[in-house]
């Protein structure tokens, strides 16, 4: 099986490294970004199989990184799961209608259950055949 | 005033001149009945003094026919005529025939004449024996001539000493020339002395008293004194020339007629008397009864004073009835006029109350620190605002507007930038649906393009009988407050993330190590203090959750998205979650299945599910066995969602506590350790279940036996699907 490939884009060091840790372990392979304009790039140029992307971010934030991912015919299709600190509705939802699969508050979470989510959905859908992309 | 000073004195001129009219008209019909009383009497008089005067002359003339006999009859016959040419000498004949002569003609003397004029014979009566009738002659001798200048018989009137003789002078001639053409053989005198015994034949005639008047100046006087009666008449004695000598007059005095025309006049005048007398007791009872109290009416009626009506008060007729109406109607206008004062200064102690309450007022409501706004119902025309509300709505007041332009004149906008509907305004539903309304989202939008956020409170202004007359709206800026609440959001917003963040590392790296580094956690008490550590670490993450949860709520910053929900469903995946992570537990979880199947709800899909997990979170906390049931009813537009536990239950004191900020079924502080979290978790599900439009109680809860909470939703309204947004 080929190696899935995880992009986290994620400017807080802390959980960048916890999230590094624990897809490493999962035996993903971790490209990392720590901003949204490096995330942008490294989707691009990476091809990540699926993208973890923070909201609050310097320089670009998350959900207008999401808005060029989707916009871009070379990455529309990888799927994008919002990670977040903020329990707030309104982000989810403008998350979900722009593309992104899940939106998962990080507090609410272990990592090993965000591994498992990722699994999930990169099992239930080929890489074209991403919810997101109907959404939009 | 005048004019009816002028009327009453007119009334009294017409009333005095009826008077004066009907007394003259009385006066002219007595005059008139004098009047024909006296042409009466003068026509009773005359006929009375005709008759006289006739049986007057009838008498004269009948004693003058005799003697007249006498004269004629004895002057044609021959023995005369030779008793003349004896010179009166034949004896015989004078005692047969002269003598007896005078006694069968009543005569008083006979004189004869010569054809010259010598006295040849005379004799007389016995009765004038003391007249010597040579001396006393019927005429003077040499005035025989004048008389007889014609043979013929002469009669005339002769004035003696003793008296008035009336004299029938004739010539004598033969018996056989009958018509005298021969000359006189002498002249035949026979008188009558006008004495007593003439004048008594003549009083018995005519039943008065007749006398011979002689002398210079008399005359006949022919006429009657109605005064006294008395009727005077005569003839007019004349000498042989024919001119006057004497006049035999009569007078007879008509007593009857005197007296009857004197009880006349004595009736028409007492008549007069008693009218004229009427008259003027007329006039004093007119002065009296009607005039003067009349005057007194007017004197009182003009100079509003009861004084000259006084004593007219006590009578009985009509000016008593209105002297007395008067004084009523003044003793009413006294009374109308005190009570007149009474209201007025009433009126004016109220308007000064008033005045001062209004000043009050204003003062009041200017130097509130809230604006304030008042309008007419149900119109909404704006009738009071203070200084802080001009300031605040940055216009002043404008009577003509109506509550559907308050929108557009105080340029009055949501906080999203759109017109707000003037029918949502709060003062518009205080209004029109006479309810007490609060808003806070009302926003004015001032020239510069700034926003004002108003909240405002209004209310109906109700009056007794529970009509809305009027309806207030007190507002104030609340700008600032919303920039320190936006500023305290952004805080709280920053401090989640700042917050969780680390937390989020902490947990996940002690999970990590739970998970990937276990041979390394062979030590019991290294593997208890990670486990302790990532615990708190959950802990700490749920209660600032719960703080930020609470926040939101309290600020109605939280956002609920509004769908159709099928609430058994949403229980049941909420209990299998729960199975999953609380099966150590020995408890057992069911939703009760309803036969029909349920409406869904209007309700917050994640919001319903956290008040859920909150109650059923609180049931397995407080049960160590049996079971919890949730099970649901449809009651009138709602549906309740029940929660039964078998729990411990709690007192009634710690019941009274629930749903309270910070409160937890724990008395004390120190108690808390008993169970974990911050309290806020039924504060919260409340909060939650309100802002959806339901309500959430404590049903019933028993120590010992268990505790069963309920929260009802509202229905969603058909028609509205869960994809519709």
């Amino acid at each position: 099986m080929v190696m899935a490939k995880v992009l986290i884009v994620e400017d807080d060091p802390l959980m960048s490294r916890m999230y590094q840790k624990i897809f490493s372990f999962e035996k993903y392979e971790v490209e990392v970004a720590a901003d949204g304009e490096e995330g942008l790039t490294k989707a691009t140029s990476s091809n990540p199989t699926i993208i973890l992307l923070d909201v609050m971010m310097p320089k670009m934030n998350g959900l207008q990184v999401l808005e060029k991912l989707k916009a871009d015919a070379n990455t529309k299709n990888i799927p994008v799961i919002m990670l977040t600190n903020l329990a707030g509705q309104q982000d989810a939802e403008s998350a979900l209608s722009k593309g992104a699969v899940k939106y998962i508050v990080k507090s609410e979470h272990d990592p090993k259950e965000i591994t498992n989510m990722v699994k999930e959905i990169i099992a239930g859908y080929t890489r074209n055949e991403v919810p997101g992309a109907a959404l939009s | 005033m005048t004019s009816q000073k002028e009327n009453l004195h007119s009334i009294r001129l017409r009333l005095v001149l009826l008077l004066v009219f009907g007394t003259l008209a009385l006066v002219t019909y007595f005059l008139l009945v004098t009047i024909m009383d006296h042409h009466q009497e003068q026509t009773l008089f005359q006929s009375r003094l005709s008759s006289k005067v006739a049986i007057f002359n009838s008498t004269v003339k009948n004693d003058s026919t005799q003697l007249r006999t006498f004269a004629y009859d004895y002057t044609y016959w021959d023995d005369m005529v030779n008793f003349v040419k004896s010179d009166g000498r034949d004896t015989n004949f004078a005692e047969e025939n002269l003598a007896p002569g005078l006694t069968t003609f009543g005569a008083d003397a006979i004189w004869i004449y010569n054809p010259s004029h010598q006295l040849i014979y005379s004799t007389g009566d016995s009765d004038i024996s003391y007249i010597d009738l040579r001396t006393v002659t019927p005429i003077d001798a040499s005035q025989m001539g004048t008389l007889f200048a014609h043979n013929g018989v002469y009669h005339y009137y002769t004035k003696v000493n003793a008296g008035v003789f009336e004299i029938y002078a004739a010539s004598i001639h033969p018996s056989a020339d009958a018509e005298r053409k021969t000359p006189a053989s002498g002249y035949f005198f026979v008188g009558r002395l006008l004495d007593k015994g003439y004048l008594a034949i003549l009083n018995q005639s005519i039943e008065g008293s007749t006398q011979v008047l002689s002398g210079p100046g008399v005359k006949l006087d022919t006429g009657y004194d109605i005064e006294n009666g008395k009727i005077s008449f005569g003839q007019q004695l004349s000498d042989y020339r024919g001119e006057p000598l004497a006049v035999l007059s009569a007078e007879y005095t008509a007593a009857d007629l005197r007296n009857v025309l004197s009880s006349q006049d004595k009736v028409t005048v007492a008549g007069i008397s008693i009218l004229t007398l009427l008259t003027l007791g007329l006039m004093v009872l007119l002065l009296r009864w009607v005039i003067s109290p009349m005057n007194k009416v007017r004197q009182a009626l003009t100079q509003s004073d009861e004084r000259p009506i006084h004593n007219l008060m006590s009578r009985q007729d009509e000016f008593g009835s209105i002297a007395r109406l008067v004084s009523q109607s003044f003793s009413q206008q006294k009374l109308l006029v005190s009570q007149r004062q009474t209201v007025e200064r009433e009126v004016a102690e109220r308007t000064s109350q008033l005045q001062i309450e209004q000043r009050t007022l204003a003062t009041l409501l200017d130097n509130l620190p809230v604006g304030v706004f008042v309008a007419k119902a149900p119109g909404g025309e704006p009738t009071i605002i203070n200084k802080v509300g001009v300031k605040l709505l940055g216009r002043d007041i404008n009577h003509s507007i109506k509550w559907h332009d308050y929108s557009e004149y105080y340029d009055i906008i949501k906080e999203d930038g759109s017109s707000y509907p003037p029918e949502d305004l709060p003062l518009s539903i205080s209004l029109h649906q006479h309810k007490r309304v609060l808003k806070d989202d009302v926003v004015i939008l001032q020239p510069d393009g700034k926003h004002r956020s108003l909240r405002v409170i209004s209310s109906p202004i109700i009056l007794a009988d529970g009509k809305v007359q009027q309806a207030v709206a007190v507002f104030e800026d609340i700008s600032k407050e919303q920039e320190l609440e936006r500023t305290r959001d952004e805080f709280f917003s920053i401090a989640s993330h700042e917050l969780r963040t680390p937390l989020t590392a902490i947990r996940g790296n002690t999970s990590l190590i739970q998970q990937y580094y276990q041979d390394l956690l062979k030590d019991p008490d290294l593997h208890e203090i990670v486990d302790d550590i990532h615990d708190s670490s959950i802990r700490l993450i749920g209660i600032v959750n719960d703080f930020l949860d609470t926040s939101r709520l309290e600020q109605k910053h939280m956002k609920f998205q509004l769908a159709p929900l099928d609430i058994t469903e949403l229980a049941k995946s909420v209990v299998e979650e729960f199975q999953v992570t609380g099966s150590r537990q020995k408890t057992l979880l069911e939703v009760k299945q309803e036969s029909q199947p349920l409406p869904k709800i209007m309700a917050d899909s994640n919001r319903t599910r956290q008040v859920l997990i909150n109650l059923l979170g609180n049931a397995l906390k407080f049960t160590d066995h049996g079971s919890i049931t949730i099970s649901f009813e449809l009651t009138d537009g709602f549906v309740k969602t029940k929660i039964t536990d078998s729990g411990q239950g709690m007192s009634a004191e710690a019941q009274t506590l629930l749903f309270r900020k910070f409160e937890q079924t724990g008395a004390t502080v120190l108690t808390r350790d008993s169970v974990r979290g911050t309290g806020l978790g039924l504060y919260i599900s409340k909060l939650i279940v309100e802002q959806m439009g339901g309500h959430i109680k404590l049903e019933s809860s028993t120590p010992g036996v268990g505790t069963v909470f309920s929260f009802i939703l509202p229905v969603a309204p058909p028609g509205i699907h869960s994809d519709s947004q």
